[in-house]
């Protein structure tokens, strides 16, 4: 048997491992309703990990797939959120690589076997890459926060002014006379 | 966050996230920026003539708070409890039974517990025990009471400024308490510290010196109404002639100040002009706008029942100067609660003015016989229902709609079905939001009740995250790509939150659309929509 069959057998099991160690992240009051409210719309966030962690798994198990962009959508829903909630950056993508830990204990004495234990370290490899990814996906999320947060004044109150020809520039040639003397 | 980062041997101490195993009342607050709003100015604080003016930040230790803090508060809480038996009733029959738990849009987002209604509630409460009940007096602890401290304090600042008193959770409590009351009072107790924060003191004081939020006085006030005029002409053809300040007029309008100062609101002050000209072409009707009672939003229902009097009181003193028949309001989210629920007893009875009858369909308000004012949605589906208007909804083709009920006018005054009338009567393309996501149930922009700041980004988007969800959900199985709404906090807010979960979706006022779809007399072909986009169909010819 190799590892691929194992795994895709294995799927509904390991995913549910993964999905609960992601939510043991928050407090307990929060981790139990993460856990068990299933209505999407009630549940957010719950249904974001059960959903992406399930994708993320087949994208790691299928070693065609190797496109940053697909794997990036994958895994942004769920660091979008955990870019925005009381995390550190490293608590915020670490998720990823509690896979590995997931992983070695569900595969147990079999990791011995030399067939297992060649594919698992490629297995930990793609996980370490997909982590890559994830941390240009937090980036990108923490980089448009700033964003948001420069903008929100100059993009609803200054350009209503500027339209209704309220806001006066300094001429350019003034600009840099002024600046230079 | 980013700007919290950690030594190396820190980081690996923590690489393993492992929230508090502490119990709530042992877990210290930890303030972190992004989920707070600033402190306020002092100037702002002192205009209104508020204690304890001076500049504080909220991340030092030291708060700069009078010596006899404690006794202001047990003072203010005793007075409070006195005054208001909604308050007394609140403390005493929560029986924690955990229906609210899961319904606040910032515990659905950040799985902070302190963000459950029943245990901010409860942050207060456990004071209130101790200080106000015998049980709390004798045993302390076992009662669930504990003393105020600096950091309780502390802590309800933090989390009390991280409820925008939306009320979703007062819906599910079979008790119904209302844990915006809760969040009123706390926020009056901290007014008597000095303990506001910018968003809400500036706004305020701006409002009650030159009549709105942004503190814009008449004459820029007027320019912005010109500059809307000289774009529907170039849109329409059509040339207003707005009124301001207009004694004797029938009816005066009042709108939040974001309608006319800031996008995408401008677009929705630009329907309002439309609709106004072609009720006066067509009927007679004449509206006026007051550049004095320049602003419909009332911050002073976030800081104290005396201020939100005092800033409401200014629009019927205005409409009285103007000697006008009723008032139109316009769409605005907790203006609505402050009418509906506050203004009579407060300012009101608006005895002046006359039992607001629709002059046109001779429909009689009579939700707002007391109050005298109508909200402006409630106006224009009636003269939807009677064929007053002559409306072309294929404009607004171009656009796949969905509509969220703001808060205050869905859960504060029951506004449900007349916005939607509006929106299916001027647009062909309209999908509803999952049902325990809208109507009564549904969820806040998360910015809200003054927290619409721009430091407090991270605390805004997780808050707003199960009203984006949802909308994520229509965009994905309808190809929705617009979100209607009725409150000026929406208008502005939710475009910021659209781009950070479903960058797809814009944001509109209902009477934008209403004027897309309006056909004004003698109007030139219309090849764009108020945004200047161009029409389905007109394409090309813009090109």
């Amino acid at each position: 048997m190799d590892l691929d069959r194992r795994l895709r057998q294995r799927k509904k099991e390991l995913v549910q491992k993964w999905f609960h160690a992601v939510i043991e992240t928050y407090s307990a009051d929060a981790s139990r309703f993460f856990a068990n409210q299933k209505d999407p719309f009630a549940n957010p966030v719950g249904r974001a990990f059960r959903e992406g962690l399930s994708g993320l798994f087949d994208h790691l198990i299928n070693s065609e797939q190797n496109d940053p962009r697909q794997i990036g959508a994958c895994l942004d829903p769920m660091i979008r959120i955990r870019a925005v909630q009381n995390f550190l950056p490293s608590q915020a993508i670490g998720f990823l690589f509690d896979f590995k830990k997931i992983l070695r204990k569900d595969l147990g004495d079999a990791l011995e076997h030399p067939d297992f234990s060649d594919a698992l370290k490629r297995l930990e490899e793609r996980i370490d890459a997909f982590g890559l990814i994830a941390f240009d996906v937090f980036m990108r999320c923490r980089e448009k926060i700033y964003q948001l947060k420069a903008d929100d004044l100059r993009e609803r109150t200054f350009k209503a002014f500027e339209r209704a020809g309220l806001v006066h520039d300094i001429p350019q040639a003034n600009a840099e006379k002024d600046h230079y003397h | 966050m980013a700007d919290d980062l950690l030594k190396p041997h820190e980081l690996i101490a923590n690489i393993k996230p492992r929230p508090p195993q502490t119990g709530w009342m042992d877990t210290p607050v930890k303030i972190r920026k992004g989920m707070y709003c600033y402190a306020s100015n002092p100037k702002s604080v002192a205009a209104l003539g508020f204690p304890n003016a001076r500049e504080w930040n909220p991340l030092d230790e030291d708060w700069k708070l009078p010596p006899n803090w404690k006794e202001i508060v047990f003072e203010g809480m005793r007075e409070r409890l006195d005054r208001f038996r909604t308050f007394k009733v609140f403390m005493d029959i929560c029986v924690r039974c955990g229906a609210c738990a899961d319904k606040c849009h910032f515990f659905i987002g950040s799985g902070d517990p302190k963000n459950m209604p029943v245990l901010r509630a409860e942050l207060l409460r456990s004071v209130y025990r101790r200080d106000f009940t015998t049980a709390g007096k004798l045993f302390g602890r076992l009662a669930g009471a504990r003393e105020m401290t600096l950091d309780v304090l502390k802590e309800w600042w933090y989390y009390y400024f991280q409820c925008t008193e939306c009320r979703r959770c007062s819906v599910f409590c079979p008790y119904g308490i209302d844990t915006a009351e809760i969040t009123i009072m706390a926020r009056e107790i901290f007014n008597l510290l000095g303990l506001n924060i910018d968003w809400i003191a500036t706004p305020v004081a701006n409002c009650y010196r030159t009549g709105n939020h942004l503190g814009i006085q008449p004459h820029a006030y007027k320019d912005m109404i010109d500059f809307f005029v000289d774009d529907i002409e170039d849109i329409t053809g059509v040339r207003l002639n707005p009124h301001l300040n207009k004694k004797g007029a029938d009816i005066l309008f009042i709108t939040p100040s974001g309608d006319v100062f800031a996008d995408p609101g401008t677009y929705t002050a630009m329907g309002y002009l439309m609709l106004f000209h072609f009720l006066q072409e067509k009927y007679g009707l004449e509206v006026t706008w007051s550049t004095y009672a320049s602003e419909g939003g009332n911050f002073g229902f976030f800081t104290s029942h005396e201020t939100m009097k005092r800033l409401n009181a200014k629009m019927y003193a205005e409409a009285k100067r103007l000697g006008v028949k009723w008032i139109l309001g316009g769409e605005c989210g907790h203006m609505w609660r402050v009418i509906h629920q506050y203004m009579d007893t407060m300012n009101g009875p608006a005895d002046f003015l006359e039992e607001p009858v629709s002059p046109i369909t001779g429909t009689k308000f009579e939700n707002a016989k007391s109050t005298k004012m109508v909200h402006i949605t409630e106006f224009t589906a009636d003269l939807i229902r009677h064929g007053k208007l002559d409306l072309d909804p294929s404009r607004n083709d171009h656009l796949v709609l969905t509509y969220h009920d703001s808060c205050n006018p869905s859960r504060g005054m029951g506004l449900l079905e007349e916005p939607r009338y509006v929106i299916k009567s001027v647009c062909n393309h309209f999908y509803e939001m999952p049902p325990n996501t809208i109507r009564e149930q549904t969820f806040c922009c998360g910015s809200g009740a003054g927290l619409n700041a721009g430091e407090n980004m991270e605390l805004r988007m997780i808050g707003g995250f199960p009203r984006a969800n949802a909308v994520k959900y229509v965009h994905e199985t309808h190809g929705v790509n617009m979100l209607a709404c009725i409150c000026a906090i929406d208008r502005a807010a939710l475009p910021t939150l659209m781009e950070y979960w479903v960058p797809e979706v814009n944001v509109t006022g209902v009477h934008e659309l209403v004027a897309n779809a309006l056909n004004l007399p003698g109007q030139q072909e219309r090849t764009t929509d108020l945004r200047g986009e161009p029409l389905p169909g007109m394409e090309a010819d813009d090109e």
